[in-house]
């Protein structure tokens, strides 16, 4: 979001005109006639989770984004790890991401906590040996205890948090993505991860979606406040923050926010 | 070199393409393999002994009820009991492995929706881990066939060593149809139920409780149509009759796999983003 010219090369994060719009479909046939006759006619209606988002965040700059639910934070996550493709304008991203997006995505319930660290490190991209070096550190941040080596599903969803976190703590990522993480975890953890993320925000960057207004003020450089799919603010966090609580205590739950719009005819 | 051959060598970088995605996962992709094998026996007492037991069972099976009760009339008369078990035996594990990869690919990604959707996952590597877990599903088979044929005619033939040669191609067959399925069957369910509709009668069409070489003169090139039936048959060649494949089924089969390899790693990768946001 920084303007200055001498900085703008060394971007970490970058949206330009960014939107995604998912196509709802009245039938399920139709999704095949879409398929086969698309050019001639449109057989869906579009909602539009994303619109017009530009946005530029420096290396080792972090930003938190802030919203309402279904407003379309998590789909720009996704975008971010290049899990969806937009629909339209671009976004690109330098350098290795660590998602803690949905905490213990990959776990198996039936492998062991010590299992799971080494499915969970190679798929953020380590090589087995680094896991395998590593693994003393990750248990210890988790501080499991004995449970490592039990099958995750005997976890509770905080300690299932504390080895996602854990194992996103140790692959040497340059940009963390947060998707409200830290509300599972006990104080102590809490503070641990805070701790981590203070330290790490002197070499990397962090994508922080969060409700927690304190935390974003605390965590971020930049924020963003995202309304119905654009940016309704960006700026400085506690500025956002402050703006975003006014809101959020003046208008009202609106019931029509979740609309889908008619398929716009593009040509 | 870019500028004269610059068409050719784009052309070459696709055909390269799915090798090189293989190998950039090649760690993702084993570390998931060993997820999925150790997470199938766990909690059950005897473990790995079940991936043994259930062909032993199988070929058990076979050589009582056709030794018995029942005469197909295709079941050559001069021929042992024995040997037809074998004989069907050999076909089954070129079968099993197709059907287990046909019935599993329509769900292959709804299976993996949550690992797709909500971490960096290159969704084209399913398809290698669903064949390498098949695979060693079919080795074991494979081991306890080769047991059985020195069991019970104590010969082994050294054509046995070409069968990786027979398997290779099959394998990028399994892995087109795998990537075919598994895009199909995230757009619509329907495709799981044709699948699981159509491959127990696809067995009748395939050479398994028959051999090609029974058909009518007439037909029997018809039969390599299916292309599991070269696949089913050149096995039985190099294992059970100890003779070399026929070259121009080897060539044929290679080439129909290979296309169908690429093809259905293009499509995959075409729908891919489309899916993503389906399932």
């Amino acid at each position: 979001m920084s303007s200055e010219p001498m900085l703008s090369s060394d971007w970490m994060i970058r949206a330009a005109g960014l939107g995604k719009a998912y196509e709802f479909y009245p039938h399920y046939a139709d999704r095949f006639k879409q398929l086969i006759f698309g050019r001639f006619k449109t057989y869906y209606r579009q909602h539009w989770v994303l619109r017009d988002i530009n946005f530029v965040t420096q290396r080792g700059k972090s930003l938190g984004i802030v919203g309402r639910n279904g407003v379309g934070k998590s789909t720009l996550l996704q975008l971010v790890c290049g899990i969806t493709r937009p629909t339209t304008g671009e976004i690109e991203v330098r350098g290795r991401i660590a998602p803690v997006l949905a905490l213990g995505a990959g776990f198996d319930g039936e492998l062991t906590g010590r299992e799971n660290v080494l499915i969970g490190a190679i798929m953020l991209g380590l090589k087995r040996g680094e896991v395998r070096d590593r693994f003393g550190a990750i248990a210890e941040f988790a501080g499991l205890g004995e449970f490592i080596d039990q099958p995750v599903k005997l976890y509770s969803s905080g300690m299932y948090m504390r080895l996602a976190f854990a194992i996103c703590a140790h692959v040497d990522a340059d940009l963390l993505i947060i998707d409200e993480a830290l509300a599972v975890g006990d104080a102590a953890f809490r503070e641990k991860c805070l701790k981590f993320l203070r330290d790490f925000r002197r070499r990397g960057s962090i994508l922080l979606v969060t409700h927690g207004l304190e935390q974003l003020a605390d965590m971020c450089d930049e924020a963003i406040w995202i309304d119905r799919g654009r940016i309704r603010e960006m700026g400085k966090p506690e500025v956002v923050a402050e703006q975003y609580r006014v809101a959020s205590s003046t208008e009202r739950d609106d019931p029509a926010r979740f609309v889908i719009e008619e398929a716009l005819e593009q040509a | 070199m870019r500028s004269s051959t610059g068409s050719g060598a784009a052309f070459f970088d696709r055909l390269a393409e799915p090798f090189v995605s293989a190998y950039r996962y090649r760690e993702l992709i084993r570390v998931i393999v060993w997820r999925e094998l150790a997470q199938r026996f766990r909690g059950s007492a005897i473990g790995w002994l079940w991936a043994c037991l259930t062909p032993l069972v199988l070929l058990s099976a076979y050589t009582g009820i056709f030794s018995g009760p029942v005469k197909i009339s295709s079941t050559p008369s001069e021929a042992g009991v024995a040997a037809y078990a074998l004989s069907i035996f050999s076909a089954l594990i070129i079968f099993n492995l197709f059907t287990e990869l046909a019935n599993r690919a329509p769900t292959l990604l709804h299976e993996n929706a949550w690992f797709i959707k909500k971490t960096i996952f290159p969704s084209e590597a399913l398809a290698w881990i669903a064949l390498i877990r098949a695979l060693v599903y079919a080795g074991i088979s494979f081991a306890l066939l080769v047991v059985f044929k020195l069991v019970l005619t104590g010969t082994l033939s050294l054509s046995i060593l070409l069968v990786p040669v027979i398997i290779l191609p099959f394998c990028f067959l399994l892995l087109g149809i795998t990537w075919i399925l598994s895009a199909l069957g995230a757009l619509t369910r329907d495709v799981f139920h044709l699948m699981a509709s159509i491959t127990p009668v696809l067995i009748f069409a395939s050479p398994v409780f028959y051999t090609v070489h029974e058909l009518p003169e007439a037909s029997r090139h018809y039969a390599y149509i299916n292309p599991l039936a070269g696949y089913i048959e050149m096995l039985r060649d190099v294992v059970l009759r100890g003779a070399l494949p026929d070259p121009l089924v080897y060539a044929g089969s290679a080439a129909v796999s290979l296309l169908f390899f690429w093809w259905g790693h293009a499509v995959f990768l075409r729908y891919r983003s489309i899916l993503i946001d389906v399932i």
